[in-house]
């Protein structure tokens, strides 16, 4: 008997005879979905609840004389500039990193050697990553939250996420960055020059160079940099995306998305990773006209994210 | 209500009826399948309900990526989830890795291949218990009813507690025996 039939029979046995019965997730999942629900009697009982909920909380802050929390940070950080954390104000986190509050309901552990800028407005929460890495937690349902960066943004549907900012090559003043989105539980929409991606949880992301652009430093006011053409004896991206054009063998021949740059071939291997549609999969799963995104190691060492659609 | 289907037979965009419908239908799966790869029951119910959250987020992504086989594409799921929850557990009970969980997967299949399912396994599961030799259902009701310790039914039934955990290996396997005898002639009962 392999140890796999062994551990499902075990498993079945604790189950059923120590009498334990696999719950029925059906209302907590459907709570989390914040669906709408699709009677107009009920959309109109649940918008008078809220509504009275609303001024009933809203008397009741004022009565209380409670407003809308400032922005707090604890932990190894200072202010650029000097003074309090504040809507505006630069936060770098020392070497032991940083706790950031904002709104009650946004939680931001910022890494050692972070710097970020606090936006935003009550209930609508955002910061800007200069440099570094952050983990966010996002209470559901209280309002929104956004992490912009001069790679892209990420928008939060879900409540655990962590991103973080790769400095890559410089050229001259420019300098190539990479955004790395990490789901932990729920969802965030990504976005950027190249359009809206939403991550689940266990999804992880990395944009920049994959969308075929450098990008510069920017200031919060100034518009994403436009696309450039890669330059004919361009370095190798560290990610590369595009659709599989052939399969020859283990050789694994990639268009890249970018249409100026040149058919890209993947030696693959046992210890290629790859997955399929978010699953762990093999080399030998991948199929011309999957879309991939490859991001590249030392050597051909490669991780390959492939989907079917 | 049946799920939507992409010309391709995979599941597109879920209603809220189609999403319920879905649960109905893997959620004991979903959850039996995380406890059989090492969960602990709390872990499990969480886990399972990222599964099918994550199967609602994608469902609302588009008109594209049709989930073709929504029962292996719900486990595949559960399974990277429980990887990433173990990797963030500092100590973590279980041991795992993408190596030990694609075994996983792999018994699960070829035990289930060609069954009507979990529930049936267990149906099957049932009756073969019922049937086993006094001695034998003894020492697993004490193991999994009573919940006693190797060495206690050790001590009742005069063996060493190597001779327990073997005796009960040896049951265990007559047991998926005995299992799958029934679920190819289609003998299943159940309780």
């Amino acid at each position: 008997m392999s140890e796999e039939q062994d551990r499902l029979v075990h498993t079945l046995l604790e189950q059923d005879l120590g009498g334990e019965t696999p719950p029925d997730l059906t209302a907590r999942i459907l709570r989390r979905t914040c669906d709408t629900p699709r009677r107009r009697h009920w959309l109109a009982v649940a918008a008078a609840a809220t509504a009275l909920i609303v001024l009933v909380g809203a008397g009741w802050l004022i009565f209380a004389g409670k407003s809308y929390p400032d922005p707090f940070a604890q932990g190894d950080y200072q202010v650029q500039d000097g003074g309090a954390v504040r809507r505006g104000a630069t936060v770098i986190a020392g070497a032991g990193g940083a706790q950031l509050a904002l709104g009650d309901y946004c939680r931001l552990e910022l890494a050692g050697q972070t710097r970020l800028r606090v936006e935003g407005d009550p209930k609508a929460e955002r910061v800007f990553l200069e440099s570094g890495s952050v983990l966010c937690e996002v209470d559901r349902n209280v309002g929104t939250f956004a992490v912009r960066t001069d790679v892209g943004s990420v928008s939060v549907t879900g409540t655990k996420f962590t991103v973080r900012i790769l400095d890559g090559r410089a050229d001259g003043n420019r300098t190539s960055r990479q955004m790395v989105v990490k789901v932990l539980a729920g969802a965030v929409l990504l976005s950027g020059a190249w359009g809206n991606m939403p991550l689940a949880a266990g999804d992880e992301k990395t944009v920049g160079d994959a969308q075929g652009r450098t990008v510069t430093p920017s200031t919060p006011e100034k518009e994403a940099p436009k696309a450039e053409k890669p330059r004919p004896e361009a370095p190798r991206p560290e990610v590369t995306t595009g659709t599989i054009v052939k399969v020859e063998g283990t050789v694994v021949r990639v268009q890249p998305t970018d249409s100026h740059a040149r058919e890209v071939g993947l030696e693959t291997d046992a210890k290629t990773a790859v997955t399929v549609d978010g699953v762990e999969a093999r080399a030998a799963n991948l199929t011309p006209g999957m879309k991939v995104t490859i991001t590249w190691g030392a050597g051909m060492n490669a991780k390959v994210a492939a989907t079917t659609r | 209500m049946g799920l939507r289907r992409s010309q391709a037979g995979g599941v597109r965009r879920l209603n809220r009826d189609e999403l319920i419908c879905l649960v109905h239908q893997h959620q004991v799966e979903v959850y039996r399948y995380l406890r059989y790869l090492g969960a602990a029951p709390e872990v499990a119910e969480d886990l399972a309900q990222e599964t099918f959250l994550a199967a609602w987020e994608r469902s609302r992504r588009g008109p594209a990526e049709p989930i073709a086989r929504p029962a292996a594409w719900l486990r595949g799921v559960s399974r990277n989830l429980f990887l990433a929850h173990c990797r963030r557990q500092k100590a973590s009970p279980v041991r795992v890795d993408s190596e030990s969980l694609e075994r996983a997967e792999m018994g699960w299949l070829h035990e289930l291949d060609g069954t009507g399912g979990i529930e049936d396994y267990l149906g099957a599961l049932r009756s073969c218990v019922r049937e086993l030799p006094d001695r034998q259902r003894q020492i697993i009701e004490l193991q999994y009813v009573q919940k006693r310790s190797r060495a206690q039914i050790a001590a009742e039934h005069g063996l060493t507690e190597d001779g327990v955990k073997t005796l009960l290996r040896r049951v265990r396997a007559g047991l998926a025996q005995c299992v799958q005898r029934r679920l190819r002639t289609g003998g299943i009962t159940s309780r």
